[in-house]
């Protein structure tokens, strides 16, 4: 693959691959940096990527373990208050230009705290509407987790939106 | 209304992960519209999430600085493309098949390479040999003949060249150098006649010792002729006859 290749074939992808990034690692800079990175990655693997069935799930992949690194390691280092950074860093940098409605930013805060595995299904699925059989390759995981997990981490967004925004129960 | 119900299942197919994309699709352009019914209002923000939260893209990603990063990357190293592992009994086999062939055609590359390069280092050497014997001064020459290496090819340009300086060269020491030089590079029949032969024309006794120290060394018993011939020569210096009586006797022992 050579770069116009790559310029066609990779490059198209960035957005979707930052969005990915930028909900897993709940930072618009790490994100970036994140992104850099998976492109030097594809490009150093060019070769190769002509023997995976898909490009984009090979780059979802890729972006997908770089994130999930980067939080290790996040986690590691401030592991003492791994519960401010992932509330305070986490809302205010991605999504401060969108002027969102209050109940919106509870919404997206609920989404926020949900553990990484739960935040990449659903980004993959309900952002980017990828199917069960492409999520299944991009993950590793088989179709019948990724459905269950689907609605374990819808349900417990919903819940721990429910626990703010106030709505009279019916 | 019946749409409501129908969306109610949809929810709930949702939250139990029992949606296709496209009901999903539906929910959200639902959710789009106005007059949500109070009882799915809380549902709302949920399902307007994914087309919000679509909208954060990156402002500083910049393409430059990453063509720049990889223009860099492609020149500090070229791609190394590595197969898809696959270990089975199958792809070992080949692979050691395959190191087997390389081995072999290995081999037989080296010995066909370092046979041309002995020849090429012997006409390399013949051509500066040649050069060199064109020097008028006769350390020039004997400089020359002593840098004769025993490349073991025989060659015959080479030995004629040697042969010539043997016989004709006007200094003895180049002459004795062109002796010793001879034997090294010669076949050892080759060089038996061609000592033999200037044994009977060479005058002086040092270059003469010289020639019978060779042929004594090559252990040919063939050589005892010409040293008997030797002998038998007038004028020859007594010296060189009790050279060649020594010789004589030593390959006779032999």
């Amino acid at each position: 693959m050579e770069l116009q290749e790559f310029k066609t074939k990779v490059l198209p992808l960035k957005d979707r691959l930052f969005r990915i990034a930028v909900h897993l690692l709940k930072s618009a800079e790490e994100a970036e940096d994140a992104l850099q990175d998976v492109m030097v990655r594809l490009w150093d693997k060019r070769g190769q990527l002509k023997e995976y069935r898909s490009v984009e799930a090979f780059a979802v992949t890729v972006t997908k373990n770089r994130c999930f690194d980067k939080l290790k390691s996040k986690k590691h280092k401030y592991h003492l208050d791994v519960q401010e950074l992932e509330v305070d860093s986490g809302f205010e940098s991605p999504y401060k230009r969108l002027e969102l409605s209050e109940s919106m930013q509870v919404m997206i805060r609920s989404f926020q705290e949900l553990p990484e595995q739960q935040r990449l299904l659903i980004t993959l699925r309900d952002l980017e509407g990828y199917s069960y059989e492409e999520i299944a390759e991009q993950t590793g995981l088989q179709v019948n987790n990724i459905r269950v997990g689907l609605s374990r981490a819808r349900k417990a967004a919903r819940e721990a939106y429910l626990k703010v925004a106030d709505y009279e129960q019916q | 209304m019946n749409s409501n119900k129908d969306i109610e299942i949809l929810i709930e197919k949702y939250f139990n992960g029992e949606t296709s994309l496209e009901e999903e699709k539906q929910l959200q352009v639902f959710f789009q519209g106005e007059d949500i019914p109070a009882e799915l209002k809380s549902y709302q923000d949920q399902f307007l999430m994914s087309e919000t939260l679509k909208k954060v893209s990156s402002n500083n990603f910049s393409d430059d600085d990453l063509f720049a990063k990889l223009d860099a990357r492609e020149e500090q190293s070229r791609v190394v493309v590595m197969e898809p592992k696959r270990s089975t009994v199958l792809t070992w086999t080949y692979r050691v098949a395959a190191a087997v062939a390389l081995i072999m055609v290995g081999f037989w590359v080296g010995g066909r390479f370092s046979t041309n390069e002995e020849v090429k280092l012997m006409q390399q050497e013949l051509a500066t040999l040649k050069s060199q014997l064109q020097s008028s001064s006769a350390s020039g020459r004997l400089q020359a003949v002593s840098n004769v290496s025993g490349v073991k090819k025989s060659n015959k340009e080479m030995i004629l060249t040697l042969e010539a300086v043997m016989k004709n060269d006007p200094n003895m020491h180049v002459r004795t150098k062109a002796v010793e030089a001879l034997v090294k590079t010669g076949s050892k029949q080759e060089v038996l006649e061609l000592l033999s032969g200037a044994l009977l024309e060479e005058s002086e006794p040092a270059v003469q010792i010289a020639i019978i120290d060779a042929l004594i060394g090559l252990d040919e018993s063939s050589a005892i002729q010409s040293l008997e011939k030797l002998t038998e020569e007038e004028g020859v210096l007594k010296e060189v006859k009790d050279e060649a009586y020594l010789g004589i006797f030593k390959l006779k022992e032999m």
